[in-house]
């Protein structure tokens, strides 16, 4: 069920297939179809239904649904053919125009939007996504990062998943407990309950078992999210200049809160390649790491809430560097990798995500001495 | 059954293009096959298209963007004008450039897609590159 509704959100959002090639042909199609099928058949069926029962049941002065309730029914229906109707044309469309042709009418179609600058910018720099990571006004230089928030959401879902399982579990151990005490404590009613409903009582009770172990996984890494969050305090990084472009070097200003003396903080300029694949039917995302460049590491730093940690450091982006990219299943993102540790307290990684532009330029071939060089950021 | 042979070459000649400059391709289509009735196999030809794409390749699904994209439907096609040369030209964006990465790859190429009877097709891309990016195995020297 996940797999389905994994493919079928990634081929609404991306208007792909999100299946293997070698198995697109046959799954995604069958899949689509059936989709596309039920979506129709159950909405013509609402329709009917809907419009039957109100003409079978309704008198001129008045009606057997509420108007509003009606309303929605109809709408919903309508939304339901109207999207199996899409799927089924979009299905049909695939197999009769080329790639190319169906890119270049939804590029066309892309044309008619509101917002100009921003079209003027996408159509300026293709695949560079531009508007991300917008820098605020920093202190110190004119450009200050946003860190990653991957790690406040994986809070968030752990907490908000902890929260449900537990009170899950809470009402079926209390279900349990409750029909328990009760057969217990009134013997003349326990002998009119029948093994069935006696049995469904060790059903709730057992069920809760799994629940509650959930509900213990998921507190467990929201307290680590928690730890990691909370035991380094606020990272800061500004740019002397943004955006940036290859060969350029920058001035970067760090400065680093924290509950008490840091072990260490590492600082490493990073390229990423991100792809999404699919094998079978999962879809599976690869992240791997092609270049990596220390900028800056101390061990044993004196920081604290009053008092941060504050540095300065240049960074100089590889000449000939390939700039960011981002299209549906792949992407190539430059980044500032901060680790920094608490002794006690788990490592805290924090990223900050830039947008590195090409040049648009010829480029010199660098000699092979000042070629930057890989480094291996040991911790 | 007989296919159409096609003829693409860039006009000058290079293989690495720069953002900003202008790409020329000119392209025919030889109908020469099993018969030399030429009006019999054009008549196959349903259209012919002619695009500039970039497309990803490497371990993720494929991605694809087209630059630029002409179509010439069977009503404009005739066995004449098939055989001479048609340009094409466009100017190339600033981006996405060309890559060779270890997982993704960013390859630009000049492709022809003529449409026949019977749903048959025939494809030929033309590969070139823009602008240059140092592969990454360049970049990420080992010193430690």
């Amino acid at each position: 069920m996940n797999r389905l509704y994994s493919w079928f959100l990634k081929s609404l959002l991306t208007g792909r297939k999100a299946l293997s090639r070698s198995s697109q042909g046959l799954w995604s199609g069958v899949t689509e179809a059936v989709l596309a099928s039920l979506l129709i058949i159950l909405g013509i069926l609402l329709f009917v239904v809907v419009v039957a029962v109100n003409a079978m049941f309704s008198t001129p002065k008045n009606l057997y649904m509420s108007i509003e309730f009606l309303a929605m029914q109809l709408v919903l229906s309508s939304a339901m053919i109207s999207f199996g109707t899409y799927l089924v044309l979009r299905a049909l469309w695939s197999v009769g125009a080329s790639a190319e042709r169906r890119q270049a009418l939804a590029s066309q179609a892309g044309e008619i939007e509101l917002f100009a600058e921003f079209r003027r910018q996408r159509d300026d720099l293709p695949t560079v996504p531009t508007a991300l990571f917008p820098p605020v006004p920093g202190l110190k230089y004119p450009y200050r990062l946003l860190a990653s928030r991957q790690s406040l959401w994986g809070m968030i879902t752990a907490g908000v998943l902890s929260i449900v399982f537990a009170v899950v579990s809470a009402m079926l151990v209390i279900t349990a407990i409750v029909k328990y005490i009760k057969f217990e404590t009134t013997p003349f009613t326990a002998k009119q309950i029948s093994t069935e409903q006696f049995s469904a009582d060790w059903f709730a009770g057992a069920l809760a078992i799994p629940v509650a172990l959930v509900a213990i996984w998921a507190l467990y890494k929201f307290v680590g999210q928690l730890l990691k969050l909370t035991s380094i305090g606020a990272t800061t990084v500004e740019f002397s200049r943004y955006p940036l472009f290859p060969g350029e070097e920058v001035e970067i200003f760090l400065s680093q809160t924290a509950r008490s003396r840091l072990k260490f903080i590492d600082v490493v300029l990073k390229c990423v390649e991100q792809t999404t694949f699919n094998e079978g039917t999962n879809t599976l995302t690869e992240q791997r790491e092609v270049f990596a460049e220390r900028l800056f590491r101390k061990r044993g730093v004196e920081s604290s809430y009053e008092q941060p940690f504050e540095t300065m450091f240049n960074m100089t982006i590889p000449e000939g560097a390939m700039h960011t990219f981002s299209s549906s299943c792949n992407r190539i993102v430059w980044k500032i990798e901060i680790r920094s540790q608490i002794k006690g307290y788990p490592e805290v990684i924090r990223n900050f995500e830039f947008i590195l532009q090409p040049t648009g330029k010829a480029l010199v071939v660098a000699k092979d001495d000042q070629q930057p060089k890989r480094i291996n950021p040991a911790r | 059954m007989i296919t159409p042979q096609v003829e693409i070459k860039l006009v000058d000649d290079r293989e690495v293009y720069e953002p900003g400059d202008v790409l020329i391709c000119e392209y025919s289509v030889l109908l020469h096959g099993g018969t030399n009735d030429e009006t019999e196999i054009s008549r196959d030809i349903s259209a012919v298209e002619s695009s500039v794409i970039w497309y990803t390749d490497g371990k993720g699904d494929e991605d694809l963007g087209v630059h630029f994209f002409e179509r010439r439907k069977k009503s404009t096609l005739q066995p004449k004008q098939l055989a001479e040369t048609h340009r094409i030209s466009t100017v190339l964006p600033k981006s996405p450039l060309s890559y060779e990465g270890e997982i993704v790859q960013v390859r630009w190429c000049v492709r022809l897609r003529i449409f026949l009877a019977a749903d048959r097709q025939v494809t030929k891309d033309l590969p070139f590159q823009l602008g240059k990016t140092f592969p990454v195995s360049d970049l990420s020297q080992e010193t430690e």
